[in-house]
């Protein structure tokens, strides 16, 4: 009834008589019923996808009542912030999660009765003052204790773990990467601590590895004695192999000596435990490791890689 | 439930002229219609002038069911739980084929006839089709015009940006608006 108070009758015969016209009938939702929708669509695409489908969803995306419930856990954190840039022309590295509160908190204001956050995304406590003076009502919920644990469980796993902390440092996070080898100068004793502990899971992982290298090395090992003589001279004929090899050193001298080691012993504790003082499993040796001297391993190298890929 | 002489029967026309017949108590799964039929009006024909034919079918299907599940949990006792698990499921399969344009149709009619269960089943169905969408898929999907003019959309991208920004004058500019 409402409906034809406010409605030309001509545009309803079109619709409701014959069916017809498609687009008019999407400007008939009523802005409450674009709302109830929008509220339950996530966070992430209440922000950066409705405002900019049509005029109309974008004034109901900004009615108070769609920013009823703010769970910021439903924002992945380096995609979303990319995202938003993008799309809200916002200069890279302006955007934090602080200023999106405020933000979000002047499109709810009143409405907002439910906030969760996260203490990793570390909020300022001038947005968090912003938003409980415009949304009195809100009941705030701190979600990520254990997330931030996470994190720093991850940021350590980066450092000693072989290949997995190499590969999401360059994926996605370039700046805490950059933290990382700095950090790593300072850690370094440390690591040396949890290697023995870690040493044992990885043992597992490696013993796959040996057995792969060690059916390798019979095969390989001939040859292998031949490449080791050219080595010390030729390390920058790089050939294509992606990975690194496991037992590196300080690159190039030791090189052919630490091969023989590796092939000798064969038990990761000990492997562990020379190498850790110079290198290791640090990410920035890694890359140095990689440019000079992962050519000089040959065949072992990708079975290593091959086998920590698959786990 | 068929064989009853009290039942009676509520005549509905649709916005394209088509009469359906339906029990009472039918009808009264509609709040809307409730009150009217509570302000007796039963045996005049009941004008829906927003809903035509093969949506308000399917409305009518959607309360049948409704009162079905309430009169059958009723005599057997059935546990609410179990109740509650098959309308779910059911609701899921009712708007499993149902298109966007019929949807809209539907959610207009949900809203205007006041039956909640309903407008729910359509929301919920709306937001699965929007979740994880881009812009223009979102567009296509839902026959909506992208209206922004180019300064427009500008102004939508600029006008969040005050939140970002260190210096207090845009504070200020954005809460006076």
């Amino acid at each position: 009834m409402e409906y034809s108070a406010s409605r030309e009758r001509s545009e309803w015969d079109c619709i409701f008589i014959n069916g017809e016209d498609e687009e008019g009938k999407w400007k008939l939702l009523l802005p409450e019923l674009l709302q109830m929708i929008f509220e339950k669509v996530s966070l992430e695409e209440r922000i950066l996808c409705l405002p900019f489908i049509c005029k109309s969803w974008q004034k109901a995306s900004r009615s108070p009542g769609c920013w009823k419930s703010l769970d910021f856990r439903q924002l992945s954190r380096p995609e979303f912030s990319a995202r938003f840039c993008r799309a809200y022309d916002i200069m890279n590295g302006r955007f934090s999660f602080s200023g999106l509160l405020k933000l979000l908190a002047s499109f709810g204001e009143v409405a907002v009765q439910e906030l969760v956050l996260r203490k990793a995304d570390h909020i300022t406590s001038d947005a968090l003052a912003y938003a409980l003076e415009k949304c009195p009502g809100v009941k705030i919920e701190w979600a990520d204790e254990e997330e931030v644990e996470v994190n720093e469980v991850q940021l350590l796993n980066e450092d000693e773990d072989d290949y997995g902390g190499v590969d999401w440092g360059e994926d996605e996070d370039d700046v805490e990467e950059e933290d990382e080898v700095i950090e790593e100068e300072v850690v370094a004793e440390e690591e040396e601590e949890v290697e023995e502990e870690e040493s044992e899971e990885e043992a597992e992982e490696e013993e796959s590895e040996e057995e792969a290298e060690e059916e390798e090395s019979e095969e390989v090992e001939e040859e292998e004695s031949e490449e080791v003589e050219e080595e010390e001279g030729e390390e920058e004929v790089v050939v294509n192999h992606e990975e690194e090899s496991e037992g590196l050193e300080d690159e190039d001298v030791e090189v052919p000596v630490n091969e023989d080691d590796n092939e000798v012993v064969n038990e990761d504790g000990e492997h562990h435990e020379s190498n850790g003082t110079n290198v290791s499993y640090d990410d920035d040796n890694y890359d140095d490791e990689f440019d000079n001297d992962y050519d000089d391993y040959g065949d072992d190298d990708d079975n290593y890689d091959d086998n920590d890929d698959y786990e | 439930m068929s064989e009853s002489t009290e039942k009676k029967m509520v005549r509905l026309r649709s916005s394209d002229g088509e009469v359906f017949e339906v029990e009472e108590s039918v009808a009264k799964v509609a709040k809307t219609l409730q009150d009217m039929l509570e302000e007796d009006c039963a045996d005049a024909v009941i004008p829906i002038t927003c809903v035509r034919a093969p949506i308000l079918t399917k409305v009518i299907d959607y309360c049948k069911d409704q009162v079905m599940i309430s009169s059958s949990s009723s005599t057997t006792n059935n546990p609410n739980e179990r109740t509650e698990q098959e309308r779910k499921a059911w609701g899921q399969k009712f708007m499993e084929g149902v298109d966007s344009s019929t949807l809209c149709e539907l959610l207009v009619a949900s809203n205007f006839l006041n039956i909640e269960g309903l407008l729910n089943l359509g929301v919920d169905k709306m937001v699965s089709m929007i979740q994880g969408k881009y812009p223009q898929e979102i567009r296509d999907m839902f026959n909506v015009v992208n209206d922004f003019t180019p300064e427009e959309e500008e102004e939508i991208r600029n006008q969040n940006a005050w939140a970002f920004e260190r210096d207090p004058y845009y504070k200020k500019r954005s809460s006076s608006k």
